[in-house]
């Protein structure tokens, strides 16, 4: 873990390009600055985080990290340039360039940039907080063009199905899936923690990566947990109300769908008390100021106007309840946020425009947030979403996928490099099955292994969360995280 | 400020004539039994089992339609409900912008259509099709949440009067309007889609979700809608993605409607005062003349387009959709979830497939007859099997508010029924009329919770996708604030509870009333006690020394809203059996 003062700085150093159109910076630092440092020194000891920043919809990461090397940039532009003013071709001259590292040696001749929206991320790139993993997805075992044209080799079933494909990346199963590799490794790790039935959370309602079997996800919101009225106090006036209201909404059931209502509302009254008095609250001058403070305001580069980030104050949230770890005894924790709209089948520049700002701008607050609480090292971020789209155009949008490019973020990431071998741009190409939909290079149990390794798994219980680890030989960890 | 307060005449006009409706019909929600024409004979059932059918069939029972339907029986009262006239949300969103063209400011939005909506659950005589046309917008969804729709309620109050209007009509027309529906055009963006060329490809996502949410879903099914497999045991896929990509270039070339095909106006040049509800119409030019194949289908390549190719191309693609035998138990188990239970047994499935398939007249695609092998079935109307730890389903945020604000005749004091976005789940209901987030509905019809009894047994879940410990918190406290306030902008939902506070006094017949209103009758023994004592432990004062009776009556009104509020809360109520 870096020195406090270090870290500090750089966080102001990143923070300088945070006033997206040039709102918002000043106050929102100035809020950090009053955190006080005590809230740092109640960090953890041992505490590790991942933050799942699922993308509903299949995002279009052709858009999001390019190759930039003439031979790449010319067939991006041949393919997906349809030369009007719905073209999806993005100008090369518009992009943010980043500087890999390229420790693997297996990009050799590539060069990278990212949407101009996302300046905080190639701030983030460039100080070695973010990294970028290359064209992954869910297979069931390694597989080339010529597999895939024979169909020698399975492949996961229904593809390019958005239900079907989140839950396969989340659970790498179909919809229906039992357990996620989130919930897995919850219940594995679960009783590390003071109060275990905060292992998984989600601030974005149920997700299949969180499904557990002793684990349950815990759904929190930017209000906190908030207080059934009439429980604790009278119910219309009348005591006995409220008793017979915890009675009926708490006891036992014999009908499935009723105990399963009952057991949740259980959770509800149980963790609303815990959580009254162990989650940070919002930052307050006056009355809480040890609270996170509200993300600045996003400006909608397309409009002009300022928009509330909904996936900012997910993150805030986030932390609300990471600041108060401590306190609860908490160790490991598995949490789920999202953002939604990415299924660019039109208007695919506007939407990648508000989108991307959206996550620039929440990344980047995030980090800072975590520098303050001195916990930036002990949380990972990593991105995910249904899949990967055809680099063809359908004139201002694309079509559903399968590989993808993923962002890494946080202070234990090796960052400021591309992992995995960039592929080919073009259609037609040995990573092409159609329309310029990615054959997935790297698995997604490739990725997840590697952060579960962080996370703390052993290989013995590595492999039973990701039952096709295997399949993959030696290339069991793709070396992102440091050790 | 509402923009609804802009238009008072209106509001005062649309009051008057809901006061003389109530006053001709002794509250709402029953008496047609004078209609004229072919009826079924009566066959009374009792006053809960008339309750539980409403449940399935209605936005919920209120004490008049209860004693019609218990009076008619279950067949007559279907046929009741088929020739009742359908309420347009276009023609209130047309009145609407009347008004405010009148007034000479305002605009419509999406608060119209929830309007709409809620005039029609709450005080709708069209409950059957009401019910149905929510049933279906839960299926082939268009949502005006998100920039496609979110500004165009016209277009979504049109959209949703298809499905009403086709609710009790065929299948197969339903398809070609919802295809032809700008709505849909615009929500999954084949809009102006345009042929392939050197630099670009045809949109793909109707043709993909058309056939993966609206028809024959991913796998082949049996007749019963149990899976069929391979000889390793897997499903066996509908389509693939070459399916997909040769049914995409069936929907090129469709644009909007209007007094002619220009390439302007397909491109959204010269705008048609109606084309926001117009069906859509063929732009030949922009139509793919490349070989087309999809599910066995081919259509030849051909040298130009004309209408009537395209129109040719778009039958046949949806006569292929249509007559493929997964539609039956594919859309008929998902009716049967949104209305009665969430796993029906492969045979009840069956017995919906079969009817969609002929309706006794060798008809394919009879909405009425699927409609009534939903409801008519055994699996349906048997109490002694809605007793089992695993039939029924978890009521719909929405349908719970509905149906609170009929058994208790609530009224609007604009005429309107201003309820409009519900979605926040720690302080709403987590679920608002035709604002899913995605084509994937609220929920999923095969929504398993994880790590859950329901799960590890095999079954679905639907509605538990939207249930967690937030919303579970946010419905309380919702309903606690309504049972007692009213609900809506400005409080304009109010209940009526003149017959529940005539029986506060008697805290066990205001229980049984609340009860049969609610739950028709299932909340356990506990449950029951739990409510009674809780009624009677307020005690009814003395009128004060003045006269005054107002101690009295609001513990009167205490008990009424504790006694609707305790019932709403329990588990058993809030899973409809």
């Amino acid at each position: 873990m870096k020195p406090f003062n270090a870290s500090r700085r750089e966080f102001l150093r990143a923070s300088s390009a945070l006033s997206l159109a040039g709102v918002g910076g000043a106050p929102f630092l100035m809020n950090l600055a009053t955190m006080s440092a005590a809230a740092a020194a109640n960090a953890p000891a041992d505490y590790k985080a991942l933050v799942c920043l699922f993308m509903s919809g299949g995002n279009d990461t052709h858009n999001m990290v390019l190759a930039t090397d003439p031979t790449s940039f010319a067939s991006y532009t041949q393919v997906r340039s349809t030369a009007d003013a719905g073209s999806i071709a993005m100008a090369q001259n518009i992009l943010l360039p980043i500087s890999a590292r390229d420790a693997q040696a297996k990009n050799a001749g590539r060069s990278f940039a990212l949407h101009p929206r996302m300046v905080n991320i190639q701030n983030l790139f460039a100080a070695q907080r973010a990294a970028v993993i290359a064209n992954v997805g869910p297979l069931l075992a390694p597989l080339n063009k010529a597999q895939w044209t024979a169909r020698s080799v399975p492949t996961p079933p229904n593809l390019f199905s958005h239900n079907d494909q989140q839950s396969t990346w989340q659970a790498f199963a179909p919809e229906g899936a039992l357990t996620g590799w989130g919930g897995r490794m919850a219940d594995l790790l679960m009783s590390m923690n003071g109060t275990p039935l905060l292992t998984a959370v989600s601030t974005s309602g149920k997700a299949t990566l969180l499904n557990a079997n002793s684990a349950i996800q815990y759904q929190v919101t930017s209000s906190g947990a908030v207080a059934i009225n009439g429980l604790n106090s009278n119910l219309y006036g009348s005591a006995a109300g409220s008793a017979a209201l915890r009675r009926i909404l708490t006891g036992g059931r014999s009908h499935m769908f009723e105990a399963e209502q009952a057991a949740i509302t259980n959770r509800a009254i149980d963790l609303q008390a815990v959580l009254s008095t162990n989650m940070l609250p919002r930052y307050n001058a006056t009355s809480a100021p040890n609270g996170i403070p509200d993300p600045a305001v996003v400006v909608n580069p397309a409009t002009g106007n300022n928009i509330d980030n909904g996936l900012a104050n997910q993150f805030q949230t986030v932390a609300r309840m990471m600041g108060g770890a401590s306190a609860l005894g908490m160790r490991r924790q598995v949490f789920f946020v999202n953002i939604g709209g990415f299924d660019t089948h039109d208007n695919l520049n506007n939407t990648l425009n508000d989108l991307y700002a959206r996550i620039d701008h929440a990344i980047n607050y995030f980090d800072g947030v975590l520098e303050s609480l001195g916990m930036r090292n002990m949380v990972t971020t990593f991105t995910a979403s249904d899949f990967g789209r055809t680099l063809s155009s359908n004139g201002d949008g694309s079509d559903h996928g399968w590989g993808a490019h993923h962002f890494v973020f946080g202070g234990a990431v090796n960052g400021g490099d591309v992992y995995g071998r960039f592929p080919t741009i073009g259609v037609n190409t040995s990573d092409d099955v159609g329309s310029g939909r990615l054959l997935p290079a790297l698995s997604v149990e490739q990725y997840a292994a590697t952060l579960a390794r962080w996370f703390g798994l052993s290989e013995s219980q590595i492999n039973d969360v990701f039952p096709r680890l295997v399949n993959f030989g030696s290339e069991r960890d793709l070396g992102f995280m440091r050790v | 400020m509402n923009p609804a307060f802009l238009r008072p005449a209106r509001k005062l006009a649309s009051l008057l004539a809901l006061a003389l409706t109530l006053a001709a019909c002794g509250g709402g929600g029953g008496g047609s039994e004078n209609d004229a024409g072919p009826q079924q004979p009566a066959a009374p059932v009792s006053k809960t089992e008339a309750a539980r059918f409403l449940s399935q069939s209605t936005y919920g029972a209120n004490e008049a339609s209860i004693n019609h339907l218990a009076s008619v029986g279950y067949a007559r009262w279907l046929d009741e409900q088929f020739s009742k006239p359908l309420s347009p949300f276009k023609a209130h969103i047309d009145r609407t912008i009347a008004d405010y063209a009148a007034a000479g400011t305002g605009s419509v939005n999406t608060n119209d259509v929830w309007e709409a909506y809620w005039k029609q659950a709450i005080a709708g005589e069209d409950q059957l099709r009401a019910r149905v046309a929510f049933a279906l917008s839960q299926i082939l969804v268009i949502s005006a949440a998100g920039d496609s729709l979110g500004g165009r309620p016209r277009t979504v109050a049109g959209y949703y009067d298809v499905l009403q209007t086709h609710s009790f009509g065929n299948f197969r027309q339903l398809l070609n309007d919802v295809t032809l529906h700008p709505g849909m055009a615009l929500y999954l963006t084949y809009m102006a889609n345009r042929k392939e060329s050197a630099t670009r490809v045809p949109d793909e996502n109707y043709a993909r979700e058309i056939m993966q949410l609206f028809t024959i879903g991913l796998h082949q099914l049996n007749p019963d809608g149990t899976l069929k497999r391979d000889g390793s045991g897997n499903p066996i896929p509908t389509y693939t993605n070459e399916d997909v990509t040769g049914l995409a270039k069936v929907f090129t070339g469709w644009s909007w409607g209007g007094p002619d095909n220009s390439n302007s106006r397909f491109g959204g040049g010269t705008p048609d005062p109606n084309r926001d509800i117009l069906p859509l119409q063929a732009y030949p030019n922009y139509a793919s003349v490349s070989e087309k194949k999809f599910l066995g289908v081919t259509i030849a390549a051909r040298s130009t387009a004309t209408v009537a190719d395209m129109q040719a191309d778009l039958k046949l693609a949806l006569d292929t959709l249509f007559n493929h035998p997964n539609v039956g138990p594919f859309v008929g188990r998902q009716l049967i979830q949104r209305l009665v239970t969430s796993n029906p047994s492969p045979a009840y499935v069956q017995r919906v497939a079969a009817a969609f398939a002929n309706n006794g007249s060798g008809v394919r695609g009879d909405m009425k007859a699927v409609i009534r092998a939903v409801l008519l079935d055994n699996e349906a109307r048997d109490a002694n099997l809605a007793s089992s730890t695993q039939f029924g389903k978890l009521r719909e945020p929405v349908i719970r508010l509905a149906h609170w604000a009929r058994a208790f005749n609530a009224t609007s004091k604009s005429g309107t029924f201003m309820i409009q976005n519900l979605n926040n789940p720690i302080s709403q209901l987590a679920q608002t009329p035709l604002f899913s987030p995605s084509v994937f509905n609220f929920f999923r019809p095969g929504y398993v919770p994880g790590g859950t009894a329901i799960g590890n047994a095999g079954l679905v879940a639907p509605e538990l996708q939207i249930t967690n410990e937030a919303s579970v918190v946010g419905y309380l406290n919702f309903m606690n604030d309504a049972i007692r306030n009213g609900t809506g902008s400005g409080r304009d939902v109010l209940p009526n509870y003149a017959a529940e506070i005539a029986l506060a006094d008697d805290a066990a017949k205001l229980q049984a009333r609340v009860d049969l209103l609610l739950t028709h009758g299932q909340l356990s023994a506990a449950t029951r006690d739990e409510i009674i004592n809780a009624i009677a432990a307020i005690s009814i004062p003395k009128p004060a020394a003045d006269g005054s009776t107002t101690n009295v009556d609001n513990a009167r009104k205490n008990r009424v809203y504790t006694a609707i509020f305790l019932t709403m809360a329990s588990p058993e109520y809030l899973v409809q059996k």
